[in-house]
């Protein structure tokens, strides 16, 4: 708490003689002069400590004494600081405020590209307590902390330098001043290991809901800052009709599975041959009850390393030919493959009825070291076997749906790593 | 110690008897929150703050607060514009031998290492509802804090006529909540 | 809500369809059956597909 704060609320610079406004509390230790831009050190009665010229001042959607609620509490804004980093032909600049709250101390509010992120100083450490550059330019994946119970990875680092100061800070800023990050994500948060010097400090930072936050900071709408991309913080965020419809596909999916599998299920045996010579000719009787689904017919033949091909006719309770079809079994194996199978199953619709099925094997041959021809065969009918295409169709359909879903999570994982300075390479 | 809320009188109870100590001082209204009687759950700690010491270091000002647990300990809450610090105090067996009280010093407590990290001179200011010990107004304390790994934190205290040692840990301000 | 209703009951209609449609075995026919009843329609041998008539 600050009691001159309370009594005065402000000070005269005592290099330019400018009125400031005090509004942090009695950790403030430097008070940088808004018009002349003198650092005074606010511990000492505000002697001048340095100079800070030239200093481009830089755009911010926030003023100093600017107050507004994070997460329900207040805080005001006391301090900007322009930040620049460059690495090779490239440039990057974001602002910091420096915030205060008489209950929860200080932190920063930071602006960069369109996103305003709160973040405060840690005292707990991560393990590893510090990725150094070598790390980071030699490890195979990304270099991963633990804070806090969570995984954090690499995401970026730099080295910053201010480039604009002004107003009140709990530490003593400089414009000599360098500062290497090392920046991590965990799932909702941010970790920064910050060197500056041969002080390391930890801060954690998270990105509060922006329009609430822009408006109870009292942003007026034509400063609110144009966002660009996603921020890594930022999480997908699905109305409830997204979820809504992704969740009833999905249920769908699964019903229709169920339902698929059920349905293959299906349907009741209505006659068998017995095992038969392939010499001879099988002569299957059978009645057709239920003319709901179809009836299936499956040969079956003990073919090995060969193949056989069977003719089949249907007919009717007057003798008269109804159907016919042809069929091959073919049937390969070694001591880890085999290819084919020894059934061979045929579908079709019949209305309810009797009906005779003549089955015979017309050629066979073995065509493969070790073959045998098949000596037996027999034949099995059903009745009201379902077409399971159908429900599985739907299966796929609804599925897709809720993958489209899943599609939509992964770009913007993609778009949310997208500002990270790490490649696999 | 106890000072009365509403006419900050202090009085220190000794052989059964209250005897005036003297003015609980001005506790100006401030924004906190920790408020007197109004339970609060710290790194999942239960506390009831039962007293409340101001202490000035002339610019500014920090709150203690001395708060029960449910197992009736004792515990200081120290509130800092943010910084919050859960303390208990040390028994004498276990003060550090050798300690020389500047910043930067090292010296180790219960097998842990703790660097000096601050020294200020502070004054209590004002001092309302109860305390272990006695608190007079307008004494100057001599103060230390050492920070170990990993939030661990203790604090070294000399006034005329004694001295204190306390240890325990910085605590998140967002992890300070109403119970 | 109409809208979630309306998805309901799409989801709910398909479902339906692809179960009767399998029941009743729409196209399940084995492409090799030929019917060879007389006076189907198309007459004597036709490719299946429709069942045998």
């Amino acid at each position: 708490m600050n009691e001159a704060a309370d009594q005065t609320h402000s000070l005269n610079c005592t290099q330019c003689g400018a009125g400031l406004d005090v509004l942090g509390g009695g950790r403030v230790k430097t008070h940088i002069c808004s018009y002349c831009g003198a650092e005074l050190d606010a511990q000492d009665d505000y002697k001048v400590i340095q100079q800070f010229r030239d200093m481009k001042r830089p755009d911010t959607p926030f003023d100093l004494g600017m107050t507004g609620q994070l997460w329900g509490v207040e805080f005001t804004i006391i301090g900007t600081m322009a930040w620049t980093e460059y690495y090779e032909d490239k440039r990057w600049t974001w602002v910091d405020h420096q915030v205060y709250s008489p209950t929860h101390g200080y932190g920063w509010l930071t602006v960069d590209k369109g996103y305003v992120t709160y973040t405060r100083k840690t005292r707990e450490i991560p393990s590893p307590p510090f990725i150094s550059n070598s790390t980071i330019e030699h490890n195979e994946s990304r270099p991963l902390v633990k804070f806090q119970g969570e995984t954090f990875q690499y995401f970026s680092s730099g080295t910053a330098s201010p480039t604009f100061i002004e107003g009140e800070f709990n530490y003593r800023p400089s414009l000599d001043d360098s500062v290497r990050y090392v920046e991590l994500m965990g799932s909702s948060r941010m970790l920064d290991i910050v060197q500056s010097g041969r002080e390391r400090e930890y801060e954690v930072t998270e990105l509060p809901d922006q329009a609430a936050l822009l408006s109870s900071f009292g942003v007026a709408t034509n400063r609110r800052p144009r966002q660009k991309g996603t921020h890594p913080l930022e999480n997908l965020v699905r109305s409830s009709l997204q979820l809504f419809t992704r969740n009833v596909a999905l249920i769908g999916a699964a019903v229709a599975v169920v339902l698929g599998i059920g349905l293959s299920a299906k349907g009741e045996q209505i006659a068998r041959s017995g095992q038969t010579a392939v010499s001879s000719e099988i002569t299957l009787p059978f009645e057709v009850t239920d003319d709901t689904g179809l009836t299936e017919i499956t040969i079956e033949a003990n073919a090995n390393n060969s193949w056989a091909w069977f003719e089949t006719e249907l007919t009717d309770a007057e003798d008269e030919p109804v159907a016919a079809f042809e069929r091959g079994i073919e049937y390969y194996s070694g001591s880890d493959w085999k290819e084919g199978s020894r059934k061979a199953r045929t579908r079709l619709t019949l209305p309810t009825g009797t009906y005779t099925l003549y089955l015979s094997m017309t050629e066979a041959k073995v065509d493969w070291t070790g073959g045998r021809l098949a000596t037996n065969m027999s034949v099995t009918v059903r009745q009201g076997v379902a077409q399971v295409m159908w429900v599985f169709g739907a299966a796929t359909f609804l599925g897709l749906i809720g993958f489209l879903f899943l599609g939509q999570r992964f770009l913007h994982h993609q778009s949310r790593w997208s500002g990270s300075d790490w490649s696999d390479d | 110690m106890i000072t009365c809320e509403s006419c900050g009188t202090s009085s220190v109870l000794r052989d059964q008897a209250f005897e005036t100590a003297g003015s609980g001082g001005e506790m100006l209204d401030a924004p906190s929150l920790i408020r007197l009687g109004q339970s609060i759950v710290v790194r999942s700690l239960d506390l009831m703050p039962v007293g409340h010491a101001r202490f000035s270091y002339g610019r500014g000002w920090w709150d203690e607060f001395w708060c029960i647990d449910g197992y009736g300990e004792g515990h200081w809450l120290s509130a800092d514009e943010g910084d919050y610090a859960l303390e208990r105090d040390l028994s004498r067996d276990h003060w550090p031998k050798s300690f020389r009280p500047r910043l930067g010093a090292e010296t180790e407590i219960l097998g842990q290492s703790f660097t000096i990290s601050e020294a200020e001179t502070a004054s209590s200011i004002a001092v309302r509802g109860e305390f272990p010990e006695e608190l007079e107004v307008g004494e100057a304390h001599l103060y230390f804090d050492l920070s170990g790994e990993n939030s661990a934190m203790a604090t070294y205290e000399k006034w005329d006529g004694g001295e204190a040692w306390s240890i325990g840990q910085w605590v998140d301000p967002w992890d300070v909540t109403l119970s | 809500m109409i809208v979630r209703v309306v998805f309901v009951v799409l989801v709910l209609g398909l479902i339906g369809a692809a179960t009767f449609m399998s029941i009743n075995g729409v196209w399940g026919d084995s492409s090799a059956v030929i019917s060879t009843r007389n006076g189907s329609p198309g007459g004597g041998y036709g490719i299946g597909g429709r069942g045998v008539k």
